[in-house]
């Protein structure tokens, strides 16, 4: 029980861990997509 | 997961009661637990290692937006730097027309007025202006004949120069070739 628990445990930061990731994923887009894509209009394309 | 959470506590109450009245379970039925923990234990791992290439993925796609942003911050920060130089490229080539424009005439009227000077060098002191200086205005024109030289050489070259920075200032709109524009500077 103790072994699932401590599994059950670890998913849950992972999943934590995960959700902050994606935050930061998006916020780096939104940054590259406002600064660079302006100037290379293919780079949107690649991004997309 | 939701679902893993609700087995658990499903064999967790199960564990806790066969615990508390061992008389009422069967050797089948205790059996039966272990192979419920044992199958959610096979589950946790199987939700564990996709929890884990997620956020390996993740790791690597914020790296690579990492890497894409400092390259194109770089990227944009030559853009700017090729843009200065060819402005300042521009500065250059039109003060060199300006001065090839005027030079060769300034010149002209420097030595007409030194040979003025030279012809006022003879025949003696006691009659000649500038008997003293004879051996000062003789350099000075042989200089002024030297740069004259000089000038009418980068007069020959200079469409060629202009031409060839044409070329560079062009190519170097997209920044890759802002080492050729440093040199002509």
């Amino acid at each position: 029980m103790a072994e699932l628990d401590k599994k059950l445990a670890d998913m849950d930061a992972l999943k934590t861990a995960a959700l902050k990731k994606l935050v930061e994923y998006n916020k780096l887009m939104d940054e590259v997509k406002e600064t660079e894509a302006k100037d290379d209009p293919a780079l949107l394309e690649t991004l997309a | 997961m939701a679902a893993l959470q609700e087995q658990r506590n499903e064999i967790k109450a199960s564990v806790d009661d066969a615990y508390s009245n061992p008389e009422t379970f069967t050797p089948k039925q205790l059996d039966d637990i272990r192979a419920k923990l044992g199958d959610a234990n096979a589950k946790a791992d199987v939700l564990l290692e996709k929890d884990h290439e997620i956020n390996d993925d993740l790791d690597k796609r914020i790296e690579d937006l990492k890497n894409l942003r400092a390259n194109s911050s770089t990227q944009g920060s030559l853009s700017a730097q090729a843009k200065d130089l060819n402005k300042q490229i521009a500065d250059l080539l039109a003060k060199t027309k300006g001065l090839l424009s005027t030079l060769p005439a300034e010149i002209e009227d420097m030595l007409a007025a030194l040979n003025e000077m030279k012809n006022d060098t003879e025949p003696d002191k006691n009659t000649a202006d500038y008997f003293e200086k004879k051996k000062l205005i003789e350099q000075q024109i042989k200089i002024l004949l030297a740069q004259k030289a000089k000038l009418a050489e980068v007069q020959e070259q200079f469409p060629t120069v202009e031409k060839a920075t044409a070329q560079f200032q062009g190519k170097s709109q997209s920044a890759k070739d802002i080492e050729p524009l440093k040199e002509l500077i």
